[in-house]
């Protein structure tokens, strides 16, 4: 787990820094004072952790609407495209939180997701019911957090937010749904 | 195709078990079918598949019996100068009365689909037969519900290097 590890480097840290060591948390110990590293954290620099990951349908055409009963149907949409959208109070790389997503859930994710053109597709409504279609990427939403360790290992920053649409790289479909209105 | 597109592909085939995740199939064959993507040295999108995805709608003909007909499409797509497998998914979110229920794929083109057909908590995953390039492969997977149920899923994915256009309808019998 990120957090975990980052409370052990940073202790490292602190611990080196108080015993002036000022030696490295990755190196190996070395033997003699002259044979010290120079300072490394190996957690500089900006981090994305995506985490709480659930499943959704990101909508990118029309929303076909027929009833009460009978079918509803779709016609072929063509452009269809779907992008990566964050919630978060701070500036991110989309591409980096994909990469970080990826990694984590062994998903094929992207940054954006298109497709020339949808297709076709009929589904029966309930009596009394109105049905609803619509083409989308099959994606995902999930937790993000980003945080940066400067150069002396301090962290400055460490915030927290929503990826709140993920496309798949090759996931796409209709979702079918009925409202009584 | 680069490395990166056949992990892509083979990834697009790993979906499949993630998105069986989703459909939440506890079903009577619940074993995710092992990824079989690999790579193979056929880059390129055969210029005959607009053919095979006309071929595959036109064999999917709807009947009194059909409750949904999803258009044909096909398994691969040109991603930027790259061939990237698809994934085809649709989910109808209403109530199925109880009976019994038929998936039915055609199929037009190179190459083997699986199939994962779910209704509610029941579901099924089959590996289908090799798609044909002359004619519609024919191919049928059953559900009977013993009791109402919520939420239909349909995943077909193709197998490696699949090149096909395909089509399919569900039949309440």
């Amino acid at each position: 787990m990120t957090v975990p590890r980052r409370i052990r480097t940073a202790v490292l840290c602190a611990s080196a820094l108080a015993a002036g060591l000022i030696g490295s948390t990755v190196a190996t110990a070395p033997a003699h004072a002259a044979d010290v590293t120079p300072y490394a954290c190996d957690e500089v620099g900006t981090h994305y952790r995506t985490f709480n990951k659930t499943n959704i349908h990101i909508p990118t055409g029309v929303d076909w609407k027929s009833g009460p009963g009978g079918t509803v149907t779709s016609s072929i949409e063509k452009n269809q495209s779907a992008t990566v959208g964050v919630s978060i109070g701070a500036t991110v790389s989309t591409s980096a939180v994909v990469a970080s997503a990826e990694a984590t859930f062994s998903i094929d994710a992207s940054v954006t997701s298109s497709r020339t053109e949808s297709y076709t597709y009929s589904n029966n409504i309930a009596a009394g019911k109105y049905g609803h279609l619509q083409f989308g990427n099959w994606g995902w939403r999930m937790s993000l957090e980003k945080y940066t360790y400067n150069s002396s290992c301090v962290l400055t920053e460490d915030v927290t937010g929503t990826v709140t649409k993920m496309p798949s790289a090759n996931s796409w479909g209709f979702r079918f749904w009925e409202t009584t209105s | 195709m680069t490395t990166t597109d056949w992990r892509r592909a083979a990834t697009g085939a790993l979906a499949l078990a993630a998105a069986l995740g989703l459909a939440g199939c506890t079903g009577d064959s619940g074993a995710a079918p092992a990824a079989t993507a690999s790579p193979t040295a056929n880059p390129a999108i055969s210029p005959e598949l607009p053919r095979y995805v006309a071929a595959a709608d036109e064999a999917n003909v709807q009947g009194p019996a059909t409750v949904i007909r999803a258009g044909a499409r096909p398994t691969v797509v040109d991603d930027n100068g790259r061939v990237q497998a698809m994934v085809m998914r649709d989910e109808s979110r209403t109530t199925f009365t109880k009976g019994n229920y038929r998936l039915t794929v055609y199929c037009v083109g190179t190459g083997t689909l699986y199939a994962h057909f779910a209704i509610g908590g029941v579901s099924k995953i089959e590996e289908l037969p090799t798609c044909d390039t002359a004619r519609p492969t024919v191919s049928s997977v059953e559900l009977s519900l013993p009791a109402d149920a919520a939420d239909l899923s349909v995943i077909i994915m193709p197998i490696g290097d699949a090149q096909a256009g395909v089509a399919y309808q569900v039949q309440r019998q």
